[in-house]
């Protein structure tokens, strides 16, 4: 995903999960980056390394 | 008015509003800005200067403009190719301007006739760039056939009248026009009867591209004694010739049979997908309503009973209605459209009626929630367009 | 590697409480706890990857899907959706912390109306078991991803499935009128309804191809066509993908667009007429299946025009179907592509990207660059006509190295569709395979 969307692109991709999945529990780890794979606000319990 | 001439110059001015919390009227050459609810700013941002067709490969079936290529411009560059655009979007005979930019068409989501054959706007919509309401450019989809790469925004944005991102440049799939066009012609059916006629037409194996039916005023307007019911081909010479024959024997049965050339259907298409037959006077408003196709016939019936004008497209699932924009008509078209579980939308009336009315149904209570949310991901100061679509 | 998130410790601590609040919520027999009855759910179609949920739920209806979910949400459990878990991207991959939510009990056809070429169905009928509930009237419905008879169409929403014939009939989002879906608080939304265009934002254009991102549809509305009076294949062998290349150019730029449009190349060839004896022409580099539709005397009209096209590029032969077993034959060739591979190396990964078509011929002869380079046998079927390649890429699964040069080759394939101006995926979606 990173090779093909911006950092922004992400994030406002990541926007729209968050109005549909607050917490992120919906297929968690799929589609987004898994650094990526958090709420855009919100406490991250993710490892940051992948 | 602000009317950048790049990409960078609708951020600047998106980045702007936002830091000043001034809120902008959203638009291409304006031709639309009277549909669906009334905004009211001090400013107006326009795409109309940034032209240019950056990427076209008929080989390939794709087409990049810019947003405020005009209808026109973009149709003729395709037409060089002897192609054109799959959802033959309308010019309707109502518009504010005299030109459309297809950011426009494409934010708006209009499409023509063939939309029941070959999708919509939104169908043909690969990818796009667009300025967000934080001013920050983005890309969805690309310039190839098939992408699911992340989330689909270019779907969110098409229809969605300039309140999410301004779009720059679109991306669109085109097609090869066809060689010949026919029509096959019925005349003087009751709208029930032409439903289950087209219904006919559009469930045999002859790809039927179109397929309206015009009551007795919207048939007078175009110059006919009685309603019309007209089923369309489109394809090669010789397969255009056989399936207007199987047609009109499968469709013999409804009456007297008579078939139109090519250049007969083009004109009486091309009128179809631009409203023409309303007998539209200046202060009239225009409802569009999207039903599945055995309910267009209840829809229209509701909407003469309330003195209202109409025709059916789509085989039935489409039903413009024209007439005096009172509040009685409106709630006739709404209540009609919500009876048939389909969708409306106030296209063009008086100021007054836009405001005080619904300009598109109303979400449910958690769907609204959630479209408030995905608003606020896109446009959180509330600048583009506001109360477009929606009041709240 | 793929790397996957760390489990949510309290999660797995509260699994028997997790366990017994599912058991509340659904009937006997719906929720599945037990080690052995987990394990065929651990993975998918990427099989190289797996992990046990930490249960799975196979529910009935829509109730106890927003039953399920509003659990899930109050107790902060992970969720992942599955519909036959035919996903060639991961995208079904459960996790150590999640509840499985299988849709596969959701099976039943709801609705059939012809007169408004609509059909309403369940989340867990299958892709061609739409097409066989209305195949006696005639209909059909047109997506038709390689996975058909086993795919669930909950999981073509998901992914937007395609199929050979999308280039005519477009994919899944072009063919739904209606879904209803359940969102993480429970709440059943209905996006769209049997009409052709919806007011205000496109709700179903967002949902359809997210994964299971957004919520899970369990029912869904699609649009029924009537099938054309037949359609008929023929086969086109060249010495070189550029030739083939540039015939695919040359018959869309002719103004026709055959309802399919297929490309393998040589390795592709072979394997699939080992598997399917379907005549395939073996000393060529490059083959395209073209298929037409229409009455006979169409058929014969149009690929009377595409022979002559591909007469212009030196063709090794060409072939047209005589007959429906021919052209079945044709297609079982193409349709088993995965299967015959799978005869000639223990494992393959199936990549997904999509290229602008013009650029096909600088694509391949990197690819097999890039064969050479890592020691690993490719060989490409391509959706010639929108630009979808499938390099399907052999290793061996038990060989660690091997598996991380195939994951590497792959990774490299996919920059390359980016760099040329495509994409990661086609139609089998980002799942777990391309989200990094």
């Amino acid at each position: 995903m990173r090779v093909q969307f911006t950092e922004i692109e992400l994030e406002q991709q990541r926007r729209v999960k968050s109005a549909f999945d607050p917490e992120w529990l919906l297929n968690t780890a799929k589609v987004f980056p898994l650094q990526a794979n958090t709420p855009s606000a919100g406490p991250d319990d993710l490892p940051r390394a992948a | 008015m602000i009317a950048p001439d790049d990409e960078a110059g609708i951020a600047a001015a998106i980045c702007a509003a936002v830091a000043n919390r001034e809120p902008l009227s959203v638009e291409g050459l304006g031709s639309k800005s009277g549909f669906l609810r009334p905004v009211q700013t001090a400013r107006t941002l326009s795409t109309c200067n940034l032209t240019g067709i950056p990427l076209y490969a008929p080989q390939e079936l794709v087409v990049s403009a810019r947003a405020g290529t005009t209808l026109a411009t973009l149709e003729a560059t395709l037409a060089e190719a002897g192609q054109h655009l799959i959802a033959e979007p309308p010019d309707y005979a109502f518009l504010d301007a005299p030109a459309q930019t297809i950011g426009g068409i494409v934010a708006t989501n209009l499409s023509g006739p063939r939309r029941i054959a070959w999708g919509a706007m939104r169908d043909h919509l690969l990818g796009m760039r667009a300025v967000t309401g934080r001013g920050e450019v983005i890309r969805s989809g690309g310039r190839v056939l098939k992408n699911v790469t992340g989330l689909d925004l270019c779907k969110l944005f098409a229809g969605s009248y300039g309140t999410l991102g301004v779009m720059t440049e679109v991306t669109l799939k085109v097609l090869p026009k066809p060689e010949a066009t026919g029509t096959v012609l019925l005349w003087g059916l009751h709208p029930e009867e032409a439903v289950r006629a087209m219904s006919i037409a559009l469930g045999s194996p002859y790809s039927v591209s179109g397929a309206a039916y015009l009551p007795q005023e919207a048939a007078m307007v175009m110059g006919y004694e009685r309603p019309s019911t007209i089923v369309r081909v489109e394809d090669f010479a010789d397969s255009v010739t056989y399936r207007l024959d199987r047609l009109a024997t499968l469709l013999g049965r409804f009456g007297t049979v008579e078939i139109l050339d090519t250049a007969a259907s083009l004109s009486l298409w091309r009128a179809v997908r631009d409203a023409e037959p309303l007998p539209i006077q200046p202060d009239d408003a225009v409802w569009r309503v999207s039903v599945r196709p055995s309910c267009g016939t209840s829809v229209l019936r509701a909407g003469q009973s309330a003195g209202l004008f109409g025709y059916l497209d789509w085989g039935g699932g489409l039903v413009f209605l024209n007439g005096p924009p009172t509040g009685e008509a409106h709630a006739a078209v709404v209540d009609a459209a919500r009876h048939a579980n389909g969708a409306w939308w106030l296209l063009r009336a008086p100021e007054s009626l836009r405001r005080a009315r619904d300009a598109v149904p109303h979400e449910a209570a958690a769907l609204a929630a959630i479209r408030q949310r995905v608003v606020a991901a896109f446009d959180p100061a509330g600048i583009l367009n506001p109360g477009r679509m929606f009041a709240a | 590697m793929i790397a996957l998130p760390l489990p949510k410790a309290d999660v797995l601590i509260r699994r028997d409480a997790v366990h017994a609040g599912l058991r509340v919520l659904l009937p006997e027999g719906c929720v599945i706890t037990d080690p052995t009855r987990l394990k065929p759910y651990e993975t998918d179609g990427l099989s190289a990857y797996r992990q046990m949920p930490l249960a799975v739920v196979l529910p009935e209806t829509t109730e106890q899907v927003a039953a399920v979910l509003r659990f899930c949400h109050e107790n902060g459990v992970r969720v992942v959706p599955r519909g036959a878990g035919t996903s060639l991207s991961g995208g079904a991959l459960p996790l150590a912390d999640a509840v499985v939510i299988g849709m596969m009990r959701m099976n039943q056809v709801i609705e059939v109306n012809y007169r408004d070429r609509y059909a309403v169905v369940r989340a867990g009928v299958t892709n061609l078991g739409i097409t066989g509930a209305v195949e006696a009237e005639g209909f059909f419905y047109a997506p038709d991803p390689s996975s058909q008879l086993a795919c669930m169409i909950g999981g073509n929403i998901g992914m937007n499935s395609g199929g050979a014939h999308c280039l005519k009939y477009g994919v899944t989002a072009n063919n739904v009128l209606g879904v209803r879906l359940v969102t993480i608080e429970g709440e059943i939304l209905e996006l769209g309804g049997t009409h052709l265009d919806t007011a205000g934002y496109d709700w179903l254009g967002i949902v359809i191809g997210s994964e299971g991102q957004l919520g899970i549809a369990t029912e869904i509305t699609v649009r029924i066509l009537r099938a054309p009076e037949g359609t008929r294949a023929m086969l086109a062998a060249f010495e070189g993908n550029e030739v083939a290349g540039a015939c695919v150019a040359a018959i869309i730029g002719s103004g026709i667009i055959p309802v399919a449009l297929e490309f393998m190349d040589r390795p592709a060839i072979h394997a699939c007429e080992a598997f399917a004896h379907a005549g395939y022409p073996l000393d060529a580099e490059a083959m395209l299946i073209i298929e037409v539709e229409g009455s006979v005397a169409e058929q014969d009209w149009l690929l009377g025009q595409i022979k002559e096209i591909c007469a212009g590029f030196n063709p090794i032969s060409l072939k047209v179907s005589q007959s429906a077993e021919e052209s079945a034959a044709i297609w079982k060739g193409r349709k088993g592509a995965f299967g015959a591979i799978g005869r000639i190396s223990p494992d393959y990964l199936c990549m997904d990207g999509v290229i602008p078509t013009s650029t096909l011929p600088m694509v391949l002869r990197r690819i097999g660059e890039m064969s050479v380079q890592y020691g690993l046998q490719v060989a490409n079927i391509f959706h010639a006509g929108d630009g979808n390649l499938h390099p399907l890429i052999m290793f061996d699964a038990n060989d660690p190295a091997s598996m991380h040069k195939a994951e590497a080759f792959g990774a490299e394939i996919l920059c390359l569709c980016v760099e040329v101006g495509g994409c990661l995926t086609g139609e089998h979606g980002v799942g777990v395979e391309n989200a990094i």
